[in-house]
């Protein structure tokens, strides 16, 4: 009923945006207006229809939902917004600020994890008079703030509380932040924040978790500056470098003269290296990081920065691309030495938050595959997920056995998957004999059956089992009659072809 | 599922949602017949003291509830092993008395839920009525429920007809057991109170849902389950209801049949892993199909014919015998059907089942506060970590890990600086080289430090590498400090004290 009216308003909103549009009818004579403020020439209103993905079942087109929100004209004719409002658009028209013609928008980057997109407009026209925003640098304690937001970009006063690292609800991960003494009521929807002393651009509102509560989040401007670095030129948006290590305060004396640390020497101790991440083939477990990026690490694993203050050891990363490296400074057995890491995108099992628009899938006999990602927890309450997919959820690492977890979503029921109804969110381990490390080893191993049969191996114990059988020489034709039935268009994502 | 038991600071509430129901219900006579059953009926007055499981040295603050109950022959009165479960001091009242005299416990079946008690006074029992046992009723037949719930302190009757009869999960015990469900109102107070069919017990009340999750789903422990309760209290010593300790999956699926070459109309169910120390232990091995169970042809989906027209849960027969007796299992194993003799042991699991009455297992050493994890452990529920939860649902004991050794938290001393609440509820894998495969092993570990060090190896949400490292020379000094000053009686509990550095 919910997606019924959903759509049918979406449709109205859409005719209704249609018919406004003034086409050539001459412009009436405007009065005399105030000279507009700098950000007034600047904030762009942005209007969108998007789609949402079904992640449970990932060939069905989402409802359509219609949002709307603010950007930012940066240099270079883009606009620049957050990745949560365009990322899944299917159409997108922006306003400049007290003006009445929308024009079309694309969209041309997207950064899932710092939630930055940019925009671009076919019709330059849109942009004339406007006024480029300057970013500033990171604000100070007590510095007064001018916060755009709401239906009306309706302004209010704000003031910078705090400078520090908060967890990003769509990144998924923690970020820098300028916390603002009050909160955001319509954060992540890309309205700029300025100095009120400079009128430059201090950061984007984001959603964040684990701030001070009724306090607001940015995510600062040298952070947004370094995206526009990572897209410059049209180069694909490669993520945000990880660390690619854990590590374990080094503050107790016994733990300290066991790693040998001389005294007064910070550090802390490496104590899981991720697989294929930045720090493989490059620090030990083992290891002490005394330095990142030329800052001393102290015993609690922070960095203190000039200007910034004590900041997690992770830091001085959001600064850097990947594929640029940092030195690293360590204490192996002892002795100092340092090293170059090469910097990588992070390296989940569990692939951070991307909203696809065609999530991967692979069905066979009514077992429907999906890889197991940040976004198929968003198909169900998190108290309804086996606490073994939680484990996998918090704390899941790649290994070389294991890149990706693919789980059997749920069973499409027919004669052939009988008896396997209570198969649902369950790891796949191996089929026909194969190990299963990603969606992709899996349509192979459908090719090269077990003698007559299937064998889906899954670590399902409690629930469901420990195997799924099916007869291989009715899957293909039962396939095909499920598709059918459930007025699925194909066996597979299109990744998979 | 919550337990039924009348916990006082839950009363006050119920009588004034009930007073409103009561103005709508018209007054009925009581029926003369229920009068002779009357006589067998005993209220339970239970101060009781939990322990603490997160500082497993202590015990809670007191708490007092209520519960029902009936005499029995031989002057005993049975009730649910809840309702004096961690009792400290219990006293009883007769229906339509006005005493209340000092009970004890004679025999408390955790698993169960059922529990014996005595009372000195022999004059308690005078005017008193023994009740008599029936058998398992069928659906439809109805039923009489008796005991002292909330809503006032005299006897309360409700009726309904048998709903159910399967095996389901003993909420105090967290045990799947023959479990009978009737429609007859069984509220907080009813628990221990005697379930008649006509004149003869059939059951003991024991436990219903939250009214949010479901309405008329009362329960009650049926008279297999009690008898077998009563064969063991005959031998002096309760011992609990043995374990099979094979994880058994169904095979509806006639591909999957086929795959573990069962031949066309054959059925039973696979066996996928087996508990290390289990009754299946060395007898039956994962890929086993198992065709029958004491007697009983299993069928794909796990159930056994139960009576005419019924089925029940393979496990059933469990429910009826005797640690120490042996059962006939066949299976199917590399297509060749073995019969084997089942030897019958202690059910044993990864992660123990909520225990009551018992201290708990602790071992504290520089301050590190060492449990086996279990369910009793401060709320196995929404809020424990996952990694956790996941162990008490999807792992069985091997020979290598039996326990899963927790670092509960850290007393803080100097000793332990630096290592802080980030240790609280990790799993310990390895001391000064060892494997850690219960506490036993841990308290030995502790004897063997390594130049002049102890190492703590923990599975810190998988980051292998994580450790505590503590200087053994100042360690003896430090754990009496920390014994002292937190005011802990012993550095670890009395099962483990043989185990004595």
């Amino acid at each position: 009923m919910k997606r019924a009216l959903a759509t049918a308003l979406a449709a109205l909103c859409l005719c209704a945006a249609c018919s406004r549009r003034p086409p050539e009818a001459p412009p009436a004579p405007a009065p005399p207006a105030p000279p507009p403020r700098a950000f007034d020439r600047s904030v762009v209103k942005i209007f969108v229809t998007s789609q949402n993905t079904d992640y449970f079942e990932p060939w069905k087109p989402g409802a359509q939902v219609q949002s709307e929100g603010c950007g930012t004209i940066v240099a270079g004719g883009r606009i620049l917004t957050t990745a949560r409002l365009v990322a899944r658009a299917d159409y997108i028209e922006v306003q400049r600020f007290e003006e009445t013609a929308k024009s079309v928008a694309r969209v041309e980057q997207v950064g899932f994890d710092t939630d930055l997109a940019t925009l671009t407009v076919d019709d330059k026209d849109f942009f004339k008079g406007a006024q480029p925003v300057q970013f500033g640098d990171l604000p100070e304690r007590g510095d007064k703030l001018l916060v755009q937001g709401g239906d009306k970009l309706s302004i209010r006063e704000d003031t910078v509380a705090a400078v520090g690292m908060v967890y990003s609800e769509e990144g998924a991960r923690e970020l820098p932040a300028v916390i603002t003494a009050s909160g955001a009521d319509h954060a992540s929807n890309g309205c700029p924040v300025f100095r009120l002393k400079d009128g430059k651009c201090v950061g984007l509102p984001f959603d964040a978790s684990n701030k001070p509560d009724k306090t607001g989040a940015l995510l600062p401007g040298n952070v947004i500056e370094r995206f526009f670095r990572a897209t410059q030129n049209g180069q694909p948006y490669a993520g945000l470098p990880d660390l690619g290590f854990y590590t374990q305060d080094l503050e107790n004396p016994a733990l300290r003269s066991s790693f040998k640390m001389p005294p007064g020497q910070g550090g802390e101790i490496v104590s899981t290296v991720f697989t294929q991440g930045s720090a493989d083939g490059v620090l030990q477990v083992g290891d002490v990081l005394t330095s990142v990026d030329g800052h001393a690490v102290d015993n609690s694993g922070y960095v203190s920065l000039d200007g910034i203050g004590r900041m997690p050891e992770m830091y001085p990363l959001f600064f850097h691309l990947v594929g640029e490296s940092v030195d690293l400074g360590l204490l192996r057995d002892g002795k100092p030495l340092t090293a170059k890491m090469p910097l990588k995108p992070a390296s989940r099992l569990l692939p951070y938050r991307e909203d696809l628009r065609r999530p991967s899938y692979f069905m066979a006999g009514g077992l429907v595959f999906v890889p197991l990602t940040d976004n198929y927890f968003s198909t169900a309450e998190w108290a309804t997920f086996k606490p073994t997919l939680q484990d996998l959820y918090f704390h899941g690492l790649p290994s070389p056995q294991r890149r990706q977890v693919v789980i059997i979503s749920h069973v499409l029921p027919h004669m052939i998957n009988k008896g396997y109804d209570k198969v649902k969110d369950a790891v796949v381990t191996a089929v026909n004999g194969r190990p299963i490390t990603q969606l992709k080893d899996l349509v192979e191993a459908f090719r090269h059956p077990q003698g007559a049969f299937h064998v889906i191996q899954i670590d399902d114990y409690h629930w469901a089992g420990s195997s799924v059988v099916l007869d291989a020489g009715s899957t293909p034709r039962a396939t095909a009659e499920i598709l059918k039935t459930f007025e699925i268009p194909s066996d597979r994502s299109a990744d998979l072809d | 599922m919550r337990l039924v038991r009348s916990l006082s600071r839950l009363r006050a509430a119920h009588a004034a949602a009930l007073a409103l129901a009561a103005l709508l219900m018209p007054c009925r006579p009581a029926a003369a017949a229920a009068d002779l059953l009357q006589k067998s009926l005993v209220k339970i007055y239970t101060t009781a003291q939990e322990q603490n499981y997160y500082e497993p040295w202590r015990v809670n603050a007191q708490q007092q509830w209520s519960g029902s109950g009936c005499v029995i022959a031989g002057n005993r009165i049975l009730t649910n092993a809840h309702v004096v479960s961690d009792a400290i001091f219990i006293e009883v009242r007769k229906e339509g008395d006005s005493q209340k005299y000092v009970a004890r416990r004679e025999y408390v079946a955790h698993d169960c839920d059922l529990a014996l008690l005595k009372v000195d006074d022999p004059a308690f029992f005078r005017g008193t009525r023994p009740v008599t046992f029936g058998g398992l009723p069928f659906k439809r037949d109805k039923v009489a429920v008796y005991g002292f719930p909330v809503g006032g302190d005299e006897l309360s009757v409700t009726e309904g007809v048998v709903s159910r009869i399967e095996l389901s999960v003993y909420a105090h015990s967290w045990k799947e057991l023959l479990n009978v469900q009737t429609d007859a109102a069984i509220n907080p107070g009813n628990s221990g109170g005697p379930v008649f069919q006509g004149d003869k017990v059939v059951g003991v009340a024991f436990q219903g849902y939250n009214a949010v999750v479901a309405q008329n789903t009362g329960f009650f422990v049926p008279v297999p389950i009690i008898r077998r309760f009563l064969d063991e209290t005959r031998k002096g010593a309760y011992r609990e209801i043995p374990g099979f300790g094979a994880s058994v999956e169904g095979l509806e699926n006639p591909a999957l049949r086929a795959f573990y070459g069962m031949k066309h109309g054959q059925s039973g169910a696979l066996v996928t892993r087996v508990s290390y120390g289990s009754s299946a232990w060395g007898l039956l091995q994962p890929g086993d199909v198992l065709l029958s169970f004491d007697g009983f042809a299993v069928a794909n989906d796990r159930t056994i014919g139960f009576r005419k027209g019924e089925r029940i849960g393979f496990a059933y027969p469990l429910g009826l015998h005797h640690i120490g007796e042996s059962i006939k299992v066949t299976v199917l194993r590399k297509r060749r059907t073995l019969a084997l003799a089942m030897p019958l042991k202690e059910p044993v699991t990864l992660v123990p089942l909520p225990a009551h009455d018992r201290k708990p297992t602790y071992f504290i050493f520089d301050g590190l506060v060492f449990t086996p994890f279990n369910m009793n452990y401060p709320g196995v529920t929404d809020s424990t970590p996952p990694e956790l939860k996941a162990l008490c649902f999807h792992d069985v004991p091997t020979r290598e890990r039996r326990q899963v050794v927790l670092l509960n938290h850290i007393l803080s001393h100097v000793i332990n600086k630096g290592y802080g609440p980030s240790f609280n509820d990790v799993i310990v894998t390895a001391v000064n080289g060892h494997p850690i495969g219960d506490m036993k092993e841990l308290v030995a570990a502790f004897k063997d430090p390594k130049d002049g060090r102890h190492v703590i190896e923990i599975d810190k949400a998988k980051e292998a590498g994580t450790r505590i490292v503590l200087d053994a020379a100042q360690s003896g000094q430090a754990s009496a400090e920390i014994l002292r000053e937190y005011g802990v009686p012993a550095d670890r509990s009395p099962d483990l004290a043989e185990a004595a550095p």
